[in-house]
């Protein structure tokens, strides 16, 4: 790496130290809730925990290691110094200024309204101008992302982007557009009625503009795993990638489709037409084409590995995986808990499945599942394998890297499969307690239980992590030069709208227009539309 | 490679990827808004256009039958958080005469000695919804819709400020553990009854939730009968009838126990309400007031000193016989007790006309930090320093201090004092470390204060100026000058208020 080394590792120490802390709330609210503790007896206390969670998992902890990843591969695929380190830096404090603000804020009970804001609960300004400095500090990063590319492109005329990259703008773009609709519900509706310059907010409204990010956020958080699918995994277990294109034409998708479907979030909400509804669902059904795309992609880049190291027949190439390689269990392990998370969200997104599951527990167990598991076990590779680079250190003990992805991994599904359960049985989420004296739910109790020790598994996990990425010393040779992986054939030329993002971006915006510019208009200028805002933590 | 146009229809994947966008999103709406429509009797009832409105959120009308919605409506009011903002002081002083009006159910100052609900520190926006349900009808009570027809927008707002403004009932704070009841502190999932804390005080005070701590057990229990009962319904979205309806008579009685207990609990030691009561009344300037502008020493600071301040000075101290007070503090060398709303409304609206010019008040409206009826009470034995020491009560120039003398005897009254070693006559943010400094030094050696109260020069400290208590005098100064009261030191300490050194203390600050 050239001159992003410092900035990388700041931006990933203090996703995984945020991780850590966060990670210990979740674990503290499952065990309060679990029949081993008696009931909490202040619930806002069990809310406040929730909110600085969701905070830091959802926002902080994948806009950094998105941030970091992105300056990484800025510099290691295009093979020239970041330009606007400066600027980079600031986006840096801007993101650490906003979540000290908010999390200040949330630990003073003043902001127990959860990550999703929910309005018409308000909480206290500074929590959302903290969430605002973060959104900021990411846009610099988005920006410096295109600048970077474009300095490449002016120096490779012509030249295919790497791969690592494309995946990476294709991040950024969405990122950007993404967050827009979260930006303008805390700037327009929220904010005001939080600094008491209204009393009343249009909270239908701001739950539409919210499904705007909401559901292209988790895209976003799940990019950089993606990229590393892509460009890490067929290296990292030797073998070669199936299919370049292949990569291209899903991060495409992800950009066209991931955008413009957040109302399936609001199945239950009341003011949202059923016919949107319907198209919000169909097109999220899209969002499985280039998850399917990348399945078969990567798997058949891992066969090429096991046949390249002399895997005979239709399934002996699975015998001759490195299974002692950390990558190769990492990629495994995610794409169990992809698969059954990815099911788990079809059921969610189906317009009349989801009553059934709706605001139970199965939501809770479906995004912990795909996101802390399959999205979340890949950002510790990513890091694990950039981490010889940054810290130039030697590799990372592979028996202990083992360990902790096993721990994860089982912990995982210890977790949620029971959540999932529960779910269909209707027991609801965000709740600090459940009687479990009561005939019927006492024998569901075991279920919680069994969550919080696989919770526990994930907090021990969590710890081993960071203490292998702690104990990495640095060592006086040099780092092995870093390269992502190859692929097996490389087109002889890639078509220009998979190696530019101008038609993506068209189509994201175009789209977005079709599916939200009517609900959102007609919601603004519905008459009577606004209800008094309730103020959290006020008293 | 780069001479293939992007945005061009001769790029092949561009077109194929085009047309299937396009195609996908016109099949799917196709199917969102007219198929599926068309199988669901509501959406077809008026027609395919309406079917598709419908589909697309906007149904051909809200809501159906308006009249229908609003005979199920439990109240009209509306909360808004700026219904819950702290009235300014002359709402309360109206609002503290209009409550003369209520002080028969619901006690003096607002603490009920019936079993009607006590309002002192009442949230404002729960007193003014009440009163407009009343008014509405949508809560029912003969004596209180009859008294809220008399009432105008305003008293209705001015009352809410007033009651607001009175301390509640309980002082202590409340943990929040196992010894309360399981409804109060974590409710029942099951049978869907909230926590009673999650909104009335605790974990949070939600708007229009109303105080409760203190409340007249009586009055508890037949609120939660008449929501169980269904006749009283002024609670939005039957909140409170659909929690009392799963409680069964023990629980309400558990429930309306712990409320009420509180006040009994921390009543203890301290007299009945009726003793505590001190009645609102309307003051008047007397008709010979006579108003001194002087300066103080060679730094000349402000003091005036007005002669026959109130038209009526001896209910004053009337007032102040029915009043309990209690223990002046650190500084205070005797006792305490807030004086009337009324007063302090009076000197808020009348210091700026007497002698704002002459402080430099910017503002027209003053707010006052403190408003005490004050008796010396404490033998100079057990003074403590500071209290044989004069003093400024804060470093900042901009606030007021008076004292209005309410004693006929010569108990002494008010010097104001240099200090010899620094020759400061008053202090500020500048000045005070070095006084304390100095002083600190000077009471650690020979000098230090004896037991008794200042009167006239000592060692470390010459008077400047004097003004003697004479009975209906005030005095008005800045805060920050050196001050103290001038008590002989024969004094007698005396608990009387009719005889003993009364006199009303306030702090005054521009608003």
């Amino acid at each position: 790496m050239f001159v992003a080394r410092r900035l990388v590792l700041a931006h990933f120490w203090v996703a995984f130290a945020a991780f850590l802390g966060a990670i210990l709330l979740g674990e503290w609210q499952m065990f309060i809730r679990s029949p081993l503790s008696a009931w909490v007896n202040n619930p806002e206390h069990y809310y406040r925990s929730v909110t600085a969670h969701g905070t830091v998992m959802a926002y902080v902890l994948p806009t950094l290691v998105a941030m970091g990843f992105g300056y990484a591969i800025s510099e290691l695929a295009l093979k020239r110094p970041l330009i606007g380190l400066r600027w980079a830096w600031g986006g840096f404090w801007l993101v650490i200024a906003g979540t000290a603000m908010a999390a200040i804020t949330v630990a003073l009970g003043k902001a127990s309204v959860l990550y999703t804001f929910y309005p018409p609960m308000i909480a206290s300004p500074f929590y959302y101008l903290g969430v605002v400095l973060v959104v900021v500090g990411s846009w610099i990063w988005v920006a410096l992302m295109a600048i970077n590319l474009r300095a490449w492109r002016k120096e490779n005329p012509g030249a295919t982007v790497p791969l690592a990259m494309y995946g990476n703008l294709a991040g950024a773009y969405l990122w950007a557009w993404t967050s827009v609709g979260a930006a303008v519900e805390v700037l327009v509706l929220i904010l005001p009625a939080s600094l008491g310059l209204t009393d009343t907010i249009n909270a239908g409204l701001a739950r539409v503009f919210f499904s705007w990010t909401l559901h292209a956020i988790v895209y976003f958080w799940l990019m950089p795993a993606y990229i590393a699918f892509y460009s890490i995994v067929p290296r990292a277990i030797g073998g070669r990638l199936y299919s370049d294109t292949m990569g291209r034409v899903a991060f495409a998708l992800f950009l066209v489709f991931s955008m413009p479907i957040g109302i399936h979030h609001l199945f239950a909400d009341p003011q949202v037409g059923a016919g949107f509804k319907f198209v919000h669902a169909a097109m999220t059904a899209m969002v499985t084409v280039p998850t399917l795309l990348t399945v078969f992609t990567i798997v058949a880049s891992v066969e090429i590995a096991g046949r390249l190291r002399g895997g005979k027949g239709a399934l002996g190439w699975i015998k001759t995986l490195p299974w002692d390689n950390p990558m190769m269990l990492a990629v495994t392990f995610a794409f169990v808990m992809l698969g059954l998370g990815g099911a788990g969200g079809i059921i969610n997104m189906s317009y009349q499945l989801n009553e059934t599951v709706h605001n139970t527990q199965w939501v809770t167990g479906h995004f912990h599942l795909i996101f802390a598991g399959a999205i979340v076990i890949m950002y510790f590779m990513v890091a694990y394998d950039l981490w010889p680079q940054l810290r130039r250190s030697g590799p990372l003990p592979a028996g202990l890297i083992r360990i902790q992805l096993w721990l994860w991994f089982v912990g995982m599904l210890v977790l949620t499969l029971p959540w999932h359960w529960v779910g269909i049985l209707g027991m609801p989420r965000r709740m600090a307690y459940y009687d479990y004296s009561h005939p019927a739910l006492q024998p569901q109790a075991w279920t919680v239980t069994a969550s919080t020790l696989g919770g526990l598994l994930l907090v021990i996990s969590a710890v081993l992590f960071v203490y292998i990425l702690a104990r990495a010393r640095r060592t006086h040779e040099a780092p092995v030069p870093y390269t992502f992986s190859e692929a097996i054939h490389m087109p002889e030329r890639t078509p220009v709208a998979l190696n530019t993002f101008a038609v993506w971006v068209a189509m994201m915006i175009a789209l977005t227009l079709v599916n939200y510019g009517w609900p959102i208009v007609q919601l603004a200028s519905l008459e009577h539309a606004s209800v008094p805002v309730i103020p959290i933590g006020g008293r | 490679m780069s001479e293939e146009r992007l945005f061009s229809w001769g790029n092949r994947v561009v077109r194929r990827c085009v047309i299937a966008l396009i195609a996908l999103t016109v099949v799917s709406m196709l199917i969102g808004f007219v198929w599926l429509p068309s199988v669901q009797e509501d959406f077809t009832l008026e027609g395919l256009w309406a079917g598709i409105c419908r589909a697309a959120g906007v149904p051909a009308q809200w809501g159906g039958d308006e009249d229908a919605s609003r005979k199920g409506t439990s109240t009209a009011v509306v909360l808004e958080p700026a219904m819950a903002r702290p009235g300014s002081n002359a709402e309360i002083g109206r609002g503290a005469t209009l409550a003369l009006n209520c002080t028969m159910c619901h006690g003096a100052q607002g603490m009920s000695l019936s079993n009607a609900p006590n309002l002192a520190g009442q949230y404002p926006e729960v007193v003014l919804k009440q009163l407009e349900d009343y008014r509405s009808g949508h809560r029912s009570s003969p004596i209180m819709e009859a008294i809220v027809k008399a009432l105008s927008e305003r008293d209705v707002r001015d009352l809410a400020a007033y009651y607001a403004y009175l301390p509640k009932a309980r002082t202590a704070p409340t943990t929040y553990d196992e010894t309360l009841p399981a409804l109060v502190r974590v409710g029942d999932p099951l049978r869907n009854i909230a926590p009673c804390i999650s909104c009335h005080g605790g974990v949070d005070q939600k708007l229009g939730a109303p105080w409760l701590e203190g409340m007249p057990k009586q009055y508890l229990v037949s609120q939660l009968q008449a929501f169980v009962a269904g006749t009283r319904h002024n609670d939005p979205g039957a909140q409170m009838r659909n929690m009392a309806r799963s409680m069964t008579p023990e629980e309400i009685d558990e429930v309306a126990t712990f409320y009420a207990r509180k006040a009994t609990a921390e009543s203890e030691g301290t007299p009945h309400a009726e003793q505590v009561r001190i009645r609102a009344m309307i003051l008047e300037l007397h008709p010979q007031i006579r108003i001194e502008k002087l300066t103080l020493g060679r730094e000349g600071a402000p003091l005036v000193v007005i002669d026959n301040f109130v038209a009526d000075p001896d209910r004053l101290v009337k007032k102040a016989t029915t009043a309990q007070f209690a223990s002046g503090g650190r500084y205070y060398p005797g006792i305490r007790v807030k004086a009337s709303p009324s007063y302090e409304h009076f000197l808020a609206t009348q210091l700026p006309l007497l002698v704002g010019e002459y402080f430099g008040l910017a503002s027209p409206s003053l707010r006052l930090s403190m408003c005490h009826y004050s008796l010396v009470t404490t033998p100079p034995g057990e003074l403590s320093l500071l209290q044989r020491l004069p003093h400024v009560d804060s470093l900042a120039p901009e606030g007021l201090a008076t004292i209005h003398y309410l004693f006929k005897q010569k108990h002494g009254g008010t010097a104001f004092y240099r200090h010899r070693a620094t020759g400061y006559e008053y202090l500020d943010p500048v000045r005070g470390p070095v006084y304390s400094r100095a002083l600190d030094a000077e009471c650690a050696g020979p000098d230090r204060p004896l037991s008794e109260y200042i009167n006239g020069d000592t060692s470390l400290f010459e008077e400047i100026a004097r003004a003697d208590g004479v009975f209906n005098r005030m005095l008005v100064y800045r805060r920050n000058s050196l001050h103290s009261g001038s008590i002989d030191r024969a004094f007698v300490p005396d608990p009387n208020p009719l005889t003993g050194r009364l006199s009303i203390n306030s702090f005054v600050d521009p608003a």
